[in-house]
């Protein structure tokens, strides 16, 4: 949601009155002909759901969402899992455990999160050329994803050494 | 005044070009002449400096899509769906009274038109708040539509013609790259720039262009934020003058190289004024009723090219302008 809203794919402005072009809400598809999506980083839909809001996401602002949103979550949802389990007898009480169990997930969720987010707003003034920034994701991406699977060893050594 | 680039934010400079390269790689491909490169030892002349300092300002060629056919409504119509502050770019075509709502040209920055089988093209610039209409028409009798490059010059839109792929920046008129490479464009004059709601008042049976442009755009929202208003520019450019704020509206008239800036604000207080711009002689009058600025010429009285522009982009173009005090 913040990622559309920055990346301007979603835009809330509560003088548009877009009831203004007819009934709401009003989906207007992209065309399917080869020439209709100029590029892949046109809007595949807009969306105008109400009077102040509308969505007009490209195909990459979409998947970027479902990727990242999924990743964020997973490595939220280890984070959390990784709280709950009691550490292995070697490492309580060290604050070993909290560092290397913990914080992965953490800064991974801002490592997704918080360069995107200062990526857009550095270059938020530039408009139209704003739907280029989803390429800069995979990044993120790839971090989450490295993230996960640290928390994941993290994970499967815990129950190993618990057995 | 200053002649150095100018750079708001080198960061921003970066992460632009580097979207841009990405963005480029996918996009539908349109051969662009690249630049001639700067014969070593020897004085660049004008367009080719020019050329070089050509950049990309995000975009494929084309990524922001001309409007091809467009498509129009009537004054009836046009007022459900635009406030009378929504501010349009006003023509008058074939004899037709015509509106191109900003909220609507800011997707697309060109719109091809044909009236009578002659091309025009009415082209705007978000970064330097310019419209201007030129024919499509080329000096070799060829014809022809523009595109969008997805390059600027002094922070201008830098189209380029489907004939020959030659590049053009807006403000400039002037090819700097391809083969019509020193070749002026020919402009039309007549367009002001207004808001909805004057221009239906002066011509209720105008026609206004239609959101059915053949695109789904979030039409009613405005991609460049505070841009108008802020400080500062986006893209360098070549000269600065502190004359006036960056983005200051004055109307720009051009002629044989001579430039004269009208401060639109302070010139409502004068409504008119006999001009003098390189060999022509002009007259600058207020038009209350759209709040614009026309420039005719003295003897016919036919509109001359002259058309509202931020400051920083016309003194960039023009950095001998006079000013009309």
């Amino acid at each position: 949601m913040l990622y559309l809203l920055i990346a301007k794919a979603l835009v809330i402005d509560p003088e548009a009155h877009f009831s203004r072009f007819g009934p709401l809400p009003i989906l207007v598809l992209a065309p399917l002909s080869a020439r209709g999506l100029t590029s892949w980083l046109d809007p595949a839909f807009v969306l105008y759901a109400t009077d102040a809001v509308v969505l007009a996401p490209s195909v990459p602002a979409i998947l970027t969402v479902l990727v990242l949103g999924t990743l964020v979550g997973v490595n939220g949802a280890m984070g959390v899992e990784t709280i709950l389990r009691p550490p292995p007898r070697c490492e309580a009480g060290t604050g070993a455990w909290w560092v290397a169990g913990v914080l992965p997930s953490f800064l991974a969720s801002f490592s997704c999160c918080a360069p995107t987010v200062l990526f857009l707003l550095g270059a938020g003034a530039a408009g139209a050329v704003i739907s280029v920034i989803p390429f800069v994701v995979p990044v993120a991406a790839a971090l989450l994803l490295g993230s996960l699977a640290w928390s994941a060893r993290r994970l499967e050594r815990t129950t190993i050494l618990a057995v | 005044m200053n002649e150095k680039i100018e750079m708001d934010r080198g960061r921003r400079r970066l992460l632009l070009a580097s979207g841009a390269a990405l963005a480029a790689a996918c996009a539908p491909r349109v051969d662009l002449p690249p630049a001639a490169g700067m014969p070593s030892g020897a004085a660049a002349d004008e367009l080719e400096e020019i050329s070089q300092m050509i950049q990309s300002g995000g975009p494929p060629p084309d990524g922001i899509p001309p409007v091809e056919k467009p498509a129009y409504v009537s004054v009836a119509d046009a007022s459900k769906q635009w406030k009378d502050d929504a501010v349009v770019d006003a023509f008058t075509i074939g004899g037709q009274a015509r509106a191109y709502p900003r909220f609507i040209t800011v997707w697309h920055e060109i719109v091809n038109e044909n009236v009578g089988g002659e091309p025009i093209s009415i082209t705007y610039c978000p970064l330097t708040g310019s419209t201007l209409v030129f024919s499509g028409q080329l000096a070799d009798g060829r014809t022809t539509t523009f595109g969008t490059s997805g390059q600027l010059y002094n922070s201008n839109l830098v189209m380029y013609d489907r004939a020959t792929k030659s590049m053009w920046p807006q403000l400039l008129g002037i090819a700097v790259r391809g083969d019509r490479k020193g070749e002026r464009l020919t402009e039309i004059g007549g367009a002001v720039t207004t808001t909805f709601g004057r221009w239906k008042a002066k011509f209720p049976d105008g026609l206004v262009l239609s959101k059915e442009t053949g695109h789904a755009r979030a039409y009613g929202t405005w991609p460049y934020g505070d841009y108008d208003t802020a400080s500062g520019v986006l893209f360098p450019v070549r000269h600065t003058d502190d004359r006036f704020p960056q983005k200051k509206v004055v109307v720009g008239v051009r002629s044989n190289g001579a430039a004269l800036a009208i401060p639109k604000d302070e010139f409502k207080q004068r409504t008119e004024a006999s001009i003098e711009v390189g060999d022509l002689q002009l007259v600058a009058r207020y038009d209350p009723e759209l709040d614009a600025v026309r420039v005719l010429d003295r003897k016919t009285s036919e509109p001359v090219s002259a058309y509202d522009v931020m400051w920083f982009a016309w003194s960039a173009f023009n950095p001998k302008t006079e000013v009309l005090r």
